[in-house]
Order: C-alpha cells, then structure tokens, then sequence
C-alpha cells in the first residue's frame, strides 16, 4: 500500500484533487501520530499545530494535490426548521439508504460527488478503503463515480 | 469594473440562485465576495515559508518529512474512521 501510494503521489499525471475533508483528514491523521512526525529544520523547532499544518502544506505540495473548494449550501427542511448547511451533508444523508457506509465515507463520496458536478470532473474517486471498494458498484450506480484502489492505477 | 467568469462559474452561481441562497447573480457574488475579503489567514496558518523550505531540502536529495507510525497509515486513517482495517 505505501508504495502504491507513494508511486500515484509521485506520478504528475493525473490531476488530483482532494476535498476539504481530506484535508481535514490528513490533519488529524498527523496530529494523532504526533511524536512519530519528524520535519527537517527549521519546521521541528515550530509549536505543535505550525509543524501539522507545514506538514499538511509541504504533502499536498510535494504529492501535486489540488485542494477543491466549497461547492456550497442546500437547504433542508428537517424538524420544524429550515437551514442553510454545506451541501455534501444532505448529499451524503441522500445516499445512505442505498449504500449503508459509515458517515465519514459517505462525506467523501458527496464530496466528490459535487466536486465532479462543480468543480473539477472526476475520472476516478483513489482509495485504500476497503468498505467504499466493496461497494464500487453501487456507488458507480449512484453517483457515477468510479472508485479504485491506488494499487490499480496504471 | 466588469468581471469575466467561464461558464462553470455561472453554473455554480446560478444552481445558488436556483436555490434561492442569494435573490441574483449580482447578490451572490457580491456577498461571495464580501464574504472572502473578510477572512485572514491566522498566524499558525500561514507556513507558506516553511513549506517553501521543505520543498526546497526535497530538491536536494534529503526527505524533509519523516513519519514513523506504529501502525501503517492504513491502519491509522481507518482507525479514525473508527473501523477496523482491512
């Protein structure tokens, strides 16, 4: 897994964008690996969260990661009433009946989801993540996203 | 001052609009904007340098960024997404 990673970070081709949640994703992945992250001078000597945020800055930097934007807001009608919310959450809500996944991958998939429709058209949703690669057909179903794992990328 | 958007840019104002998250084209922009003009990047945010820095040892042949799990990062994301992994 780590060098097919490796290898898809190092490739230039093709374009990878990654959702605000992956952002946040990576950045708590760091944080809660905290005494294993060693950055070169003079990143060690910054305060905690300056190291987490170089390091979130110096990955998505060194592997050509596009960071998408905020694709905006829906609104819901749901207990007596009526907001505003960023629009990957009722995408993602929407969604659950039909491919029964933990609420976090289902964020990801709406992420991409509307990234797609919005921003940046999405040929492949990459993952190691093996309950979203189970359900690779369904999410093709329903999204149209294809999913693969970063192993299978050519 | 006239702004030139592509049509992507208009479809995402006008699916806004569509939504009735702002009344026009000319609302949601305006507030759009006002809206990014308003925020700061905070001091802990802004390592741009830093960055630079590291980018710049990577060209160098060294690897700026070492990271020792314990686990593989595998085992790490699927942890907080409080699953097992596979």
């Amino acid at each position: 897994m780590y060098h097919a990673a490796r290898s898809f970070l190092s490739k230039q081709q093709p374009r990878k964008i990654v959702s605000a949640l992956s952002f946040a994703e990576l950045s708590a992945v760091l944080a809660r690996v905290r005494p294993e992250i060693q950055l070169s001078e003079p990143a060690q000597n910054e305060p905690f969260k300056r190291r987490i945020r170089a390091a979130v800055g110096y990955i998505f930097k060194d592997g050509g990661l596009t960071l998408a934007s905020h694709v905006g807001v829906s609104t819901i009608h749901v207990g007596g009433r009526t907001a505003p919310i960023p629009m990957e959450y009722p995408k993602a809500a929407s969604e659950a009946y039909r491919l029964r996944l933990k609420a976090l991958d289902l964020l990801h998939l709406a992420y991409a989801s509307l990234i797609s429709r919005l921003e940046f058209k999405l040929d492949l949703f990459v993952t190691a993540d093996q309950d979203i690669l189970d359900a690779a057909s369904e999410i093709e179903e329903s999204l149209g996203l294809k999913t693969t794992h970063p192993k299978d990328i050519p | 001052m006239p702004v030139r958007l592509d049509d992507e840019e208009l479809k995402r104002i006008d699916l806004l609009v569509q939504q009735k998250h702002y009344k026009s084209r000319n609302e949601a922009i305006r507030k759009m904007l006002k809206s990014k003009l308003s925020e700061t990047l905070s001091e802990d945010e802004d390592v741009h340098e830093l960055v630079e820095i590291l980018l710049k040892l990577k060209k160098k042949g060294k690897d700026p960024l070492v990271l020792k799990f314990g686990k593989t990062a595998v085992e790490t994301v699927a942890e907080g997404r409080g699953k097992r992994p596979t």
